[in-house]
């Protein structure tokens, strides 16, 4: 019988508990309604922007820097845009004159949607076009602007570029560029554009190749930046295990120019390598401190495509290195060549070096949203970017426990590995949602991977 | 085109201790919110250890005294890793 069984059929009280949370805080239904995160067992650590078990509570604390202040929020605030509004404190967000508009060169060959201040569609045959919004006032040489927005490659290969140019001689026509210049890609996008010239009166998408459309949504412009930073992402299990970042330099940010990001159409966070990035749990580690062994795991990382061609380090705790002297485990990507996904869990094991004993490689379609699953059990193990399984391993090595660095190298990390306090491996890209359990869940794999991919629709 | 070279200015202690210390007194500075409310940010930049055991502490944006300004260095070596 599987843990879900047991919680829905065999023990009464979880359903009763359920129930009650039903009538108090108006939940439509019953033992589901307490997210994966304390289902199927209880996981031992969970971190997501949604809510997988906060059960209406706090999920991320933000820092803002327009003074530094925190707030907490919970997944609905998240999604309903309190968050970002919070982190825009003070700047102006709407400084644009009329709606977006578009101008096809030399003629009209595709169609042109526009969405009031927000966004538009834009459907190219044979034309260069320039889409765009004009400004309630010219921004001065030297001074910038700072925009935020999605964009959707929905046909064809889109390479819009965006910067300021003159709106006001000739509408989004193709006049001098008055900026820095700056490629569009598909997902979340935040650029600082710094005028060169103070005729600069509109911010102008252009689009050169043909046969193609994408689309803009949630644009942001501002004359004042204003991001958030992920000080603390609460664990959603129930077990007090949160990740925080007590140093700003090295949080990881929510919200850029105004904007929350996103990883397709769900809020995310994103880790930049070169500033180390990374949140980490006051003193929990999955892994054993001496001890006979590193504990059976199951873990679940959901992520957008990753941006580095080296092997990023997700999630970790313990250590990395090669002669496995320090135990501990880290599971990573990269995206290879190809833009494929290329995964791998490490574990350090006994008499095998180096340090990526159940090194394993799938290279997996990178979707938007991509999740990567692994479970370590006493026989097996197995890795799985998707649904697509990694080549099985069969552990018969001695797991090794950790040999003592203590603190941050070994307590569990979200965004890179550490080694004698350093970070290393830090992630480049963003990363939704990490799920540990310490105990294998080989048996019901099927049912937690159908419950997270349902909902990113991955 | 050549990449536009990055200088990062750093203090370099024989303790974490001072380090540390150096690093929360610029936490306050800024008014984290550890140093109003009792959690949350308490540093600006936080100390790593170097190769020859000392702690490297990166200063850019703080507030130096002058005694700290001709103590910054832009070249600091950090363990090298062995990883593959």
């Amino acid at each position: 019988m599987s843990s879900e069984q047991l919680a829905d059929g065999v023990n009464p009280l979880d359903a009763e508990l359920a129930a009650t949370w039903d009538v108090l805080k108006g939940y439509s239904g019953r033992d589901t309604d307490l997210g994966i995160a304390r289902r199927f067992g209880g996981a031992a650590a969970a971190y997501s922007l949604r809510d997988i078990g906060a059960m209406n509570g706090r999920v991320v604390r933000v820092r803002r820097d327009s003074d530094d202040t925190e707030e907490d929020f919970s997944a609905n605030q998240v999604q309903s845009g309190a968050l970002e509004t919070f982190v825009q404190d003070g700047a102006d967000y709407d400084i644009t004159n009329g709606d977006f508009g578009a101008t096809f060169s030399p003629t009209a060959d595709g169609t042109f949607t526009p969405n009031g201040k927000d966004g538009f569609t834009l459907a190219v045959v044979s034309s260069t076009v320039y889409a765009g919004i004009k400004l309630n006032e010219d921004v001065t040489s030297g001074d910038s602007i700072y925009v935020s927005f999605n964009c959707s490659f929905d046909a064809g290969s889109p390479s819009p570029k965006i910067a300021l140019r003159d709106t006001d001689s000739d509408f989004f026509g193709g006049g001098t560029l008055m900026s820095n210049e700056e490629s569009v890609v598909n997902g979340f996008n935040a650029f600082t554009l710094t005028s060169t010239n103070s005729s600069a009166s509109g911010v102008v998408l252009s689009e050169a190749d043909d046969n193609l459309t994408y689309s803009i949504s949630d644009f942001k412009v501002s004359r004042i930046a204003r991001n958030g930073f992920v000080e603390t992402l609460y664990d959603q299990s129930g077990n007090g295990r949160d990740v925080s970042q007590a140093s700003a330099s090295n949080q990881p940010t929510i919200v850029s120019n105004g904007g929350i990001y996103k990883t397709g159409a769900y809020p995310s966070i994103r880790y930049t390598d070169t500033s180390a990035t990374y949140l980490v749990t006051e003193s929990y580690s999955p892994v054993e401190q001496g001890g006979s062994g590193m504990p059976n795991f199951t873990l679940f990382a959901v992520t957008g495509i990753p941006e580095a061609s080296g092997f990023d380090s997700i999630v970790s705790a313990g250590g990395s290195e090669g002669s496995n002297a320090i135990g501990g485990f880290k599971l990573r990507h990269l995206k290879d060549g190809s833009g494929n996904i290329d995964s791998r869990i490490d574990i350090a094991q006994a008499g095998v070096s180096p340090h990526q004993a159940n090194a394993q490689s799938n290279n997996a379609t990178a979707t938007s949203v991509n999740l990567i699953t692994s479970y370590l059990d006493s026989t097996d193990d197995e890795l799985f970017v998707q649904q697509s399984s990694a080549t099985s391993g069969t552990t018969t090595t001695t797991l090794i426990p950790l040999s003592g660095q203590g603190g941050e190298n070994d307590n569990l990390k979200i965004g890179t590995d550490m080694f004698n306090g350093s970070p290393r491996a830090s992630y480049l890209g963003q990363i939704l949602e990490v799920i540990l359990y310490t105990d294998s869940k080989k048996s019901e794999l099927s049912d937690l991977t159908n419950e997270i991919n349902n909902f990113y629709n991955i | 085109m050549s990449e536009e070279e990055i200088t990062i200015n750093y203090l370099v202690y024989d303790t974490e201790a001072d380090a540390i210390a150096r690093a929360d007194t610029e936490g306050a500075r800024r008014g984290y919110a550890y140093h109003r409310v009792g959690s949350g940010t308490r540093y600006h930049t936080y100390p790593q250890v170097t190769a020859d055991s000392k702690y490297a502490l990166v200063v850019d944006g703080y507030e130096l005294t002058e005694d700290e300004e001709s103590a910054i260095t832009n070249s600091v070596t950090f363990p090298a890793p062995e990883e593959v």
